[in-house]
């Protein structure tokens, strides 16, 4: 019997311990509380870089505000942020500040009720007036065109290149002028160099990086070329689409682009962390961050005087147009609609937009401020290369998007992933991502602008004969 | 009043007794069964105009999801994860194990703890020592051992997809099915063992003959609890591969999920969690009939 009660009360002693343990841990890390009258606001952060920063931002703001700040950490990849952010807004208790990581999120979110409108509060911002207007236009919901988010930090991307291997080889450097001549140039390093020319970001486990990193790419290389038709449909049936992805169906049966990596769980690791710093791939996608965090000197694979070894193309168009880097609106400050203090929570949202904060967010994540002033802050020296990218911007391209970006996004990944494993071809591919894109949405979100109809049974019968082929 | 017999007072007891599960199963099961079917006639979602009024659309999600292809494959992938993970790879290696640790073996605790230590690691923590085993180019740990052998470094996860991931969840099982096959093979009565051995019985026909035959109620009830959760299965094919490379691992739980979290179609999902969980019905119902054998 009294082995029993000791049997029985071992793990009462064990609750008790770890809850003694946790009561006198908690608190060692957090910051200490100036006024416990003031207000409280919760506000959202995930990954090491962004915690960091908001962490050393914390008692400005807390000081600006007057308020306490309770910083809740959320997981690190993206879209696992955005599947607990999402979860979260949806059963009402999600905090009062929050970024959202791309700005073709932001629809989506906005249409969904869970954002707070700010268009008042950013018009009588000063800080508003001195964003490009391509920003202005990204914090805006495209179905209402009312603003949703202040923007602090942009990503602007280019093509980066091994500058001192193609040099070595004798390989021009120029920017190319078009895709005929990015292809030429990939072409002549697979021949001279038997290396893999170029990466563009494809498949299902890349997820909305296909999309965002790679394909968004593609498609603003047309100069005419806009995601959404006047009427706020996603334009998918425009021949750009297959064209586009003709372009992976190019990289992939010519294997100018390693494929079997970008099957895997994590597919940017064997291209961006190994094969580009080993010059096994010469050519890639890739944003600001990319010479700090991918190949910079504290990264896992550092390359060797970096700033001048690795160089930048901006995106050559498909239609001899003129070259363009992209930019992105990223991690943009919102305001949840259901927050408990709505006038304190979108003061922070604006304190947010502060360049102060700008730069010190895009100084450790490798991104750029949104407002063009920022170049005139004492501190702008300090993102170093990266103010070449900053000036970038009144030029960059983006496209806007609208509801249902999501699943957009998740169709362009199925039908990346068709190209890469030799499924389909461009058209095909267009076909997978409408069938995707109408069977998620409706047919009614795909614009009938061009004359691409969605063949169902050809495609059902194309697919279930593709994945038989596969389980043989 | 009439005066309560001893019999209803016993029966009323075991009611009082059984509330507190059947209300737990209510809560947590039966009800969100039935409002995962409610929502799987709606258009329902976690993002856009459908989060602030969704609305019926009768059986269209149904519709959709049973001429969608991808839903098929993960259907027959789930299949083929659950016969060789499950029922295979876990039930054989289970059964040796305990047939073997049955005989007077040298350092039986040791053999048991390793073969038990794979069960008591969670599920997410296995995927991510499973992805460093399978991890492509020259550090990844099953790499370095095959290139002992001179085989070049290999992608398993890219080239045998489902094959890794059967063979990481049969490695995590064997633990349970061993010690449920263990408890049927001691409730074998010795006497039978002995009687068979006095008439000259070989091992051979021992098995076949005997243990085979008395552990058979063990074995379905073994073969009904694993089907049912290794179907159910998410974290670890979820941590490992994400259901790629090209739908290769989609197992249903990940297509549950890609629907619901990553296109953030609630309604959608739904449905194929109410087909899912009609399947794992219809499987449980297979065994429980099968659970009445005869011995």
């Amino acid at each position: 019997m009294r082995q029993t009660i000791k049997l029985l009360l071992l793990p009462v002693a064990a609750v008790v311990a770890i809850g003694w343990c946790h009561s006198t841990s908690q608190g060692r890390g957090e910051p200490p509380v100036a006024d416990s009258t003031q207000p409280v606001l919760v506000i959202a952060e995930h990954r090491a870089a962004r915690l960091d920063a908001l962490r050393e931002l914390q008692p400005m703001l807390q000081q600006r505000l007057g308020v306490q700040l309770r910083i809740v950490e959320y997981p690190a990849p993206p879209q696992d942020y955005f599947t607990k952010l999402v979860t979260e807004l949806r059963a009402g208790n999600a905090p009062d500040v929050f970024s959202i990581p791309r700005d073709l999120q932001v629809d989506d979110l906005a249409a969904a009720g869970y954002l707070a409108d700010l268009t008042q509060d950013l018009q009588a911002w000063p800080g508003y007036a001195s964003m490009p207007e391509l920003v202005r236009q990204l914090s805006r919901a495209s179905f209402n065109e009312k603003s949703y988010v202040v923007p602090s930090i942009v990503a602007v991307e280019q093509l980066y290149y091994r500058h001192d291997l193609l040099t070595q080889a004798g390989i021009s450097t120029e920017q190319p002028k078009d895709w005929q001549d990015l292809l030429a140039r990939s072409r002549q390093i697979k021949q001279k160099l038997g290396q893999f020319p170029l990466l563009i970001p494809a498949g299902l486990t890349w997820g909305m990086g296909s999309y965002t990193e790679g394909f968004r790419y593609l498609l603003a290389s047309f100069s005419g070329y806009q995601l959404l038709t006047s009427d706020n449909r996603y334009a998918l049936r425009d021949p750009a689409v297959a064209k586009a992805f003709d372009f992976y169906h190019t990289l992939v049966s010519e294997q100018l682009m390693p494929v079997a990596p970008l099957l895997n769980p994590e597919p940017w690791v064997i291209p961006k962390y190994e094969m580009f710093p080993k010059g096994q791939l010469l050519i890639t996608t890739c944003g600001s961050w990319c010479k700090t965090f991918d190949w910079g000197p504290g990264s896992r694979n550092p390359i060797a005087n970096v700033d001048d070894a690795v160089r930048t193309w901006r995106f050559p168009s498909a239609d001899g147009a003129e070259p363009f880097a992209l930019a992105s609106v990223v991690y943009a400050w919102a305001v949840n609609a259901n927050s408990r203090k709505p006038e304190l929570a979108r003061a922070l949202a604006l304190l947010m937009g502060d360049n102060d904060v700008a730069l010190a967010y895009a100084k450790r994540l490798g991104n750029v401020p949104a407002r063009l002033d920022a170049a005139q802050h004492p501190k702008f020296a300090e993102l170093g290369a990266m103010t070449a990218d900053h000036a970038l911007l009144p030029q960059a391209r983006a496209l806007r998007s609208t509801v249902g970006a999501n699943a957009m996004m998740a169709g362009v990944a199925r039908a990346t992933e068709a190209v890469l494993i030799g499924k389909v071809d461009g058209a095909g591919a267009q076909q997978l991502l409408l069938q995707y894109v109408s069977h998620v949405l409706g047919e009614d979100t795909v614009g009938k602008n061009r004359e691409v109809e969605i063949n169902h049974s050809a495609l059902a019968q194309a697919e279930g004969k593709a994945l038989q082929q596969e389980a043989q | 009043m009439k005066p309560k017999t001893f019999e209803a007072r016993r029966q009323f007891g075991y009611r009082l007794m059984m509330t507190p599960a059947l209300v737990l199963m209510a809560a947590f099961i039966v009800f969100p069964a039935l409002y995962a079917f409610s929502l799987s006639l709606t258009d329902d979602a976690l993002l856009g105009f459908a989060a602030q009024e969704s609305s019926f659309v009768g059986l269209r999600n149904f519709e959709r999801l049973f001429t969608d292809p991808l839903f098929w494959n993960s259907l027959k992938v789930t299949l083929i994860f659950v016969i060789g993970s499950a029922v295979i790879g876990q039930f054989v290696l289970g059964f040796l194990s305990a047939l073997t640790l049955q005989q007077p073996v040298k350092y039986k605790a040791i053999f048991n703890a390793i073969i038990c230590l794979p069960n008591a690691v969670p599920e997410m923590v296995v995927g991510f020592l499973w992805i460093s085993m399978f991890a492509s180019g020259e550090y990844g740990t099953l790499n370095r051992l095959v290139a002992w052998f001179g085989v070049e470094p290999q992608q398993w996860l890219y080239t045998f997809p489902l094959l890794s991931i059967i063979i990481v969840n049969t490695w995590r099982g064997i633990a349970f099915a061993m010690i449920l096959l263990t408890s049927g093979l001691s409730s074998i009565p010795k006497d039978l063992y002995e009687a068979a051995r006095v008439d000259g019985a070989t091992d051979r026909q021992i098995f076949w003959r005997i243990t085979l035959p008395m552990m058979m109620p063990t074995i379905f009830l073994y073969m009904f609890i694993s089907t049912v959760t290794t179907f159910a299965i998410f974290g670890l094919v979820y941590t490992l591969s994400r259901g790629g490379p090209a739908n290769s691992t989609e197992i249903l739980g990940i297509y549950i999920y890609n629907q619901s979290f990553t296109a953030f179609q609630l309604g959608y999902g739904a449905a194929v969690a109410v087909v899912s969980l009609v399947v794992s019905m219809l499987l449980g119902i297979l065994y429980v009939r099968a659970l009445k054998v005869e011995v």
